[in-house]
């Protein structure tokens, strides 16, 4: 016949172990991933003291060097920006912006480009660090750097600064 | 007759002066009041005297942990601790523990057939409290804290990252990827003795991350001795401990 305090303590050391065992595996679900991996820089358009704007006309942006699709973005009108994504093995990629009547825009982009492992469960992505932009000055006045790191954050990448107001 | 008077008189002077210092002692009812606290005085001083008995030193437990032996059977997340542990048994009240153990993973995804490998030990520092100390019982309910550190390098393979834009493909193999980590772990737990010198101890441990160092190319997978890495992970351990006392 065992003591009481030996049963209570069984008792305890029983349910210490189901709830650790149900923690456990508990911890090990909920995974949340991302639906695309695929990583993309954001630009918007600013005017030439700095305010954001939107470019009133329709405007393209095309990718230079693309294997597939090089559209960027097609003939939207009222656009204040656009995301791309950069090459996973090149050191500087170029975009051009189409205007209408064929006036056109070159925006340069260098990047150092970084393998980032996520997790086992969502996988593997590539992120990007800019170093530097430069832009042709038909339209525009200047490309900046607001946030140099490419990632999963969202944050604004580029400022494109037009000279019109 | 005036005589005999006086003599009387001086009978009666003599008795009250010699009287008079046993009135200035204490009266009965505080010989009590006296006696009853030198007994109270005294079972204090027992029960003082039965707390002093336990000595600083009554033993070493000296275990190991099987849990990491048996989560393998409950997920399938590939990796494990195994671990050992040294708790000094002081006033059978306050248990300083060192733990040492080896945490281990070698696992590739289904999903992703992303391999991930990193080996190495680690260390814990701290200290049980036991709950039941009065009760002088072999068998007791466990508190206590940890401070944990691990240094340790990983691997990932992982098959080529695919550029769909400019239809490129970059290689994707991290080696020698650092991560040195500090934890602290609250635990909860239960030992039992089993027969003689033979214990089993069960434990729950709430781990909060202090200082997990990352890299530009991502986040450790696996932390060896904290578990799957993130600001915070649960772990249990179920060791076989010998008490030598």
């Amino acid at each position: 016949m065992k003591r009481p305090i030996t049963l209570l303590l069984s008792a305890v050391a029983t349910l210490v172990v189901i709830v650790a065992v149900s923690l456990v595996l508990k911890g090990c679900g909920g995974v949340d991933c991302t639906i695309n991996n695929t990583v993309t820089a954001t630009l918007n358009f600013y005017s030439l003291s700095g305010v954001p704007v939107a470019y009133t006309d329709t405007l393209t942006v095309t990718v230079v060097g693309a294997k597939g699709d090089s559209v960027v973005l097609n003939r939207k009108t009222k656009a204040t920006g656009f995301t791309f994504p950069l090459g996973y093995t090149s050191e500087c990629d170029t975009f051009v912006l189409h205007y209408r009547g064929g006036w056109t825009d070159s925006l340069f982009l260098w990047h150092e480009n970084h393998p980032y492992f996520i997790s086992l469960d969502c996988g593997t992505a590539m992120f990007h660090t800019l170093t530097r932009a430069e832009c042709t000055h038909t339209f525009l006045h200047q490309a900046v750097i607001a946030e140099p790191e490419i990632n999963y954050d969202g944050k604004e990448n580029i400022k494109l600064h037009f000279f019109a107001e | 007759m005036a005589k005999k008077i006086l003599s009387f008189i001086f009978l009666l002077s003599s008795l009250a002066l010699l009287a008079l210092p046993a009135a200035a002692q204490q009266p009965t009812l505080n010989d009590k009041q006296v006696k009853q606290t030198v007994e109270k005085g005294k079972q204090l001083l027992e029960q003082q005297k039965k707390v002093d008995d336990t000595p600083l030193f009554c033993g070493v437990y000296l275990s190991a942990d099987v849990f990491g032996f048996v989560y393998p059977f409950f997920t399938s997340n590939g990796f494990f601790n195994n671990e050992f542990a040294v708790t000094i048994n002081l006033k059978n009240r306050f248990q300083p523990v060192v733990e040492a153990g080896y945490g281990r993973c070698n696992t590739t995804s289904e999903l992703y057939h992303i391999r991930y490998a990193t080996a190495a030990p680690y260390y814990r520092i701290g200290m049980d409290y036991n709950f039941q100390y009065k009760n002088k019982k072999p068998s007791y309910i466990i508190g206590g804290a940890r401070l944990g550190y691990s240094n340790s390098r990983y691997e990932v393979e992982a098959p080529a990252l695919v550029d769909d834009v400019f239809g490129t493909e970059a290689p994707f193999h991290l080696v020698d990827m650092p991560c040195r980590a500090i934890w602290a772990e609250a635990v909860v737990g239960v030992r039992v003795q089993m027969w003689k010198n033979l214990h089993l101890c069960w434990s729950i441990r709430y781990k909060r991350n202090i200082s997990i160092n990352t890299s530009e190319n991502g986040n450790p997978w696996f932390v060896p001795g904290f578990g799957a890495y993130g600001d915070e992970a649960v772990g249990a351990n179920y060791s076989i401990s010998y008490y030598f006392h």
